[in-house]
């Protein structure tokens, strides 16, 4: 378990909201998002704040800006954000979870058949 | 862009409130001035305006110094004091006379802002309107001045916090990219997530100054059941809120606050 | 040389006459007159209820009256507009330009309304100087060089702010020197040294050397004004 609670950077909290919002469907592929000064004033946040998680969005290829314009959601979208949560999940959230259970001493056949339920 | 150059002031010889500052204010960037009271956050703020001249080193506003309260360099600056007075005239007189010595004005912004912040335009007594809506007033006009350096003192005093939240979306909202903004507070948490960067004044006069996301890649910041190896630790209901060096990819965000002690106890420089 | 300009001079000059004594013309010029009334009255007492002199010193009155108005635009201009987009010597030329106007608003209400109250109250009394009068615009009248004690009179304010800054020393042996000066023609003609022609002349010359050295010594100080205000933090 680790020892040392941290809350995620304002900007990563940021791009996860954008992504579950398209992963909902409340943006959709082709889909235009709110311009970094719409998202800085909605949220009270400084644009810089807003930039980064855009350029770490347009980096993942889940968005992509069009000059003049602003940002738009990329076609495969979804699959990307689909594939990254699912690595994050194996790299990440089944490790921790693996050595809760150790820690607690529960077996994967309990979790499995609750699983099946 | 601001600079200060080895810049030092006192009131009394041996009571240094601000000791050999040196930093530069930038252009596109929010600072959040910091300190106890009493600490000379309001000093060093009228020393950027040109109100006070340094008794050491130089305030350059633009390569110019600023006491030397050049009208260009007067018209690139906006100042807000802790204490407003305002005449006792009409709303409208009061930014028809004010106004005309700004070319970049901006009706429409002042309008705007007036009409979030619940102002009337036609307000007949402006000596007549509580602190709250003093404030917000002021404020409206600063921003609507289009200055390049903009001073706030305290801004957010007497404004209850949906007009906290109002001023920070105006900010938001209407800040050039060539526009800076210092403003001092000591309410950390209403400027934490606007501000890019923070100046903290110490106790003996010398200035801390750091960009946010620097501090976020110096250092990281979470709850831990111990405070081993910590730079700075504080009792919290889970335990310690830490402070450390960051070794790993650790991302976090330093919360103001806690970087504020952390300074002002010298566990950081 | 920075270019000066007179747009702006009257544009802050506007500024400070508007916000000091714009708000309620009316009011304030009412005001206005009852002051002059009463300095009228004033004049009246103290010259023992006679009307030549007192016609005199109301004139007198005036131009202090006028002084005293004329440190309110300093006031105003130290407190509240240091920070107006106008160079030193705009703000300075403001600064005369609505002493001079608020000089010229005193003489003319002292010419009508205090004239008015000496016409009437030498309608009542019997004196030589009978008759209806308008002040400022009679014969004989010569205390206009009053007017340039204004000047002296804000120097003297901004003088006593910089106190601290010349040393004790300094400043006593400079009120000195001027006090000294100011006297030396009327002593000169006092013991018998100039003739009296001689101790006016002298007198115009000092005044005026007095006069300039003020005005830019002024402007120098008005440059080094900081924001006065210990509780800063």
């Amino acid at each position: 378990m680790t020892d040392f609670r941290q809350d995620k950077a304002i900007y990563r909290q940021m791009s996860d909201r954008l992504c579950d919002d398209i992963l909902s469907g409340r943006y959709n592929a082709g889909d235009r998002i709110p311009s970094v000064r719409e998202l800085s004033e909605m949220l009270e946040v400084n644009t810089n704040t807003v930039v980064r998680a855009y350029d770490q969005l347009t980096r993942q290829g889940i968005v992509f800006t069009r000059r003049g314009m602003g940002y738009f959601v990329s076609e495969n979208a979804r699959d990307i954000i689909m594939e990254n949560r699912r690595r994050e999940f194996m790299e990440e959230r089944l490790p921790d979870l693996f050595r809760q259970m150790k820690l607690l001493g529960i077996s994967m056949e309990t979790v499995e058949s609750l699983w099946k339920e | 862009m601001t600079e200060l150059k080895h810049m030092s002031y006192w009131y009394d010889p041996g009571m240094t409130v601000i000791r050999d500052a040196s930093m530069e204010a930038a252009e596109g960037r929010i600072y959040g001035l910091l300190g106890l009271n009493g600490s000379g956050k309001s000093t060093l703020l009228k020393l950027m305006a040109g109100l006070l001249f340094p008794k050491e080193g130089q305030v350059l506003h633009n390569g110019i110094n600023a006491g030397d309260r050049d009208p260009a360099t007067l018209r690139d600056i906006a100042f807000m004091p802790a204490e407003i007075s305002l005449p006792k005239e009409s709303l409208i007189r009061f930014v028809s006379l004010n106004s005309v010595f700004y070319p970049r004005f901006s009706r429409s912004i002042l309008d705007d802002c007036m009409k979030e912040f619940g102002i009337d335009p036609e307000t007949p007594d402006l000596g007549k309107l509580s602190l709250g809506y003093k404030h917000r007033f002021m404020l409206s006009c600063l921003l609507s001045l289009g200055t390049g350096l903009i001073l706030l003192d305290e801004p957010l005093n007497g404004m209850d916090p949906p007009s906290r939240t109002i001023f920070r979306k105006l900010l938001m909202r209407h800040l050039r990219d060539d526009q800076t903004v210092v403003m001092s507070t000591h309410i950390m948490n209403d400027v934490e997530k606007i501000v890019t960067d923070v100046i903290i004044v110490r106790n003996d006069g010398t200035l801390f100054c750091a960009s946010m996301s620097d501090m976020a890649e110096k250092y990281s910041y979470g709850i831990s059941a111990s405070a081993e190896g910590a730079l700075y630790a504080e009792n919290c209901p889970e335990g310690f809120r830490v402070l450390r060096e960051n070794t790993g990819r650790s991302e976090g965000d330093i919360p103001v606050e806690i970087l504020f002690n952390a300074v002002t106890k010298g566990a950081i420089k | 040389m920075k270019t000066f300009s007179f747009t702006r001079m009257l544009m802050l000059s506007r500024l400070q006459f508007m916000e000091t004594y714009g708000r309620h013309p009316k009011k304030t010029l009412t005001i206005a007159s009852c002051a002059i009334i009463a300095l009228s009255l004033l004049a009246f007492v103290i010259n023992g209820w006679r009307l030549g002199d007192s016609m005199e010193a109301a004139e007198h009155l005036t131009y202090i009256f006028a002084a005293v108005l004329s440190m309110t635009f300093y006031a105003d201009l130290v407190a509240n507009r240091l920070m107006v987009p106008a160079s030193n010597a705009e703000k300075f030329a403001a600064l005369y330009t609505n002493m001079l106007l608020i000089t010229i608003i005193s003489v003319l209400l002292t010419a009508t309304v205090g004239s008015a109250f000496f016409s009437i109250v030498s309608m009542f009394i019997d004196d030589a100087d009978n008759g209806a009068v308008i002040l400022f615009f009679r014969k004989g009248h010569s205390s206009l060089y009053l007017i340039f004690m204004e000047p002296i009179f804000i120097w003297l304010t901004q003088f006593a702010a910089a106190k601290k800054r010349y040393g004790k020393a300094a400043f006593w042996s400079v009120i000195a020197g001027y006090t000294i000066l100011m006297l030396l023609p009327v002593l000169l003609q006092k013991t018998g040294v100039t003739g009296e022609d001689t101790a006016r002349v002298l007198s115009a010359c000092i005044g005026g050397l007095m006069l300039t050295c003020s005005i830019v010594w002024s402007y120098i100080l008005l440059k080094k004004t900081e924001l006065d205000s210990r509780e800063n933090d």
